[in-house]
């Protein structure tokens, strides 16, 4: 349950924003979090209503959280893109696959480990 | 009318905990300090782990350290204390693991000059800890055979990440009746470049071929 420090983190950064201009309402907090990440979607979007609940100037349903497909590097030949994911009929989640899906070489993970707010959709006063 | 304005930020948050761990890893280079991050549940052996490869470390002349870390209390770091090591006790409080900070906080504590391998134990918890990197060179995650034969496949990203696995307890296998190779199966299957190494800490079985993929 680590995903309250890092919203707790998310809301200071919106206020820190919202200081710098006349803001009337914060509409929506772009977020993109990498599926390598251990950041559970959920547990965010509840951190993020509570404690924008005394926060009247940022909507409650702000948040709006973009999943990051991971993307790989191979260190054995050219291949650069997303990685192998093992899926079944009886699993939600897939399973991704840390080798080359051209050369079975071993990879660096080059996206899908990151959690970033891109934008911030504000309504200002004139 | 209002107007509506679009800020762009892109602001990773998780990027000031992978710059302070960068930090680390330079700091502890230029002192020649390799350090290892172990990460595992509770109960999976963590710690007789550290303190066995101390032993042998220390054997061959080299300095080890341990940064203990735990939710609360001293136990960890008074079992490192008692082999000779410099240990430094982070209780994370409600945290579910350590961050680079930390850690940073807790080197700062270390005279790094008089040591050669620092063992970073993280608290255990096989879930919040990947999203933080420490600054050590590798991150090796313990499972034990007592978690049963699944625990690998259960947790494929964090094992698909680390540096190296190890399945300790391998002595009580049979008595569990688990079949560790099921481990090692699934390891390659999600991850064929991750050494799968076996030990025992307590009958101190497969530990040097453990240092040896530490580069050690």
């Amino acid at each position: 349950m680590h995903e309250f420090s890092v919203i707790s983190s998310i809301v200071d950064l919106v206020k820190q924003e919202m200081e710098k201009r006349p803001v009337i309402l914060v509409k929506e907090v772009k977020l993109e979090v990498g599926e390598l990440t251990f950041l559970a979607h959920g547990a965010l979007e509840f951190g993020f209503t509570a404690l924008v609940e005394k926060e009247p100037k940022i909507a409650n349903d702000a948040l709006n959280i973009i999943p990051v497909q991971a993307e790989v590097k191979c260190k054995n030949c050219d291949y650069e893109g997303p990685m192998k994911v093992k899926d079944s009929e009886s699993m939600h989640i897939g399973v991704p696959i840390f080798k080359c899906p051209k050369c079975e070489g071993q990879i660096e993970v080059i996206k899908g480990k990151e959690c970033t707010v891109v934008n911030l959709r504000m309504e200002l006063e004139d | 009318m209002h107007m509506t304005c679009d800020v762009e930020l892109g602001a990773d948050i998780l990027a000031a905990n992978k710059r302070i761990a960068e930090d680390n890893a330079a700091l502890l280079k230029k002192h020649n300090v390799r350090a290892y991050d172990f990460l595992g549940a509770i109960g999976s052996g963590k710690t007789l782990l550290i303190e066995k490869l101390a032993d042998i470390l220390h054997a061959r002349g080299l300095k080890c350290a341990a940064i203990a870390g735990d939710v609360t209390g001293d136990d960890d770091y008074k079992r490192f204390k008692a082999h000779g090591m410099q240990v430094v006790n982070v209780n994370t409080g409600k945290e579910c693991h350590l961050d680079a900070h930390m850690v940073d906080h807790a080197i700062s504590h270390l005279d790094l000059e008089n040591i050669d391998v620092l063992f970073i134990e993280n608290v255990g918890n096989l879930i919040c800890p990947a999203d933080f990197p420490l600054g050590s060179e590798k991150q090796v995650t313990i499972v034990s055979v007592t978690e049963g034969d699944d625990m690998v496949r259960k947790h494929p990203i964090l094992m698909g990440c680390s540096d190296i696995i190890v399945v300790n307890k391998m002595g009580l296998a049979e008595i569990m009746e688990i079949d560790p190779e099921i481990l090692k199966k699934d390891a390659a299957a999600i991850n064929p470049h991750v050494p799968v190494i076996f030990t025992d800490a307590r009958k101190e079985t497969g530990l040097n071929e453990l240092l040896e993929a530490f580069g050690l």
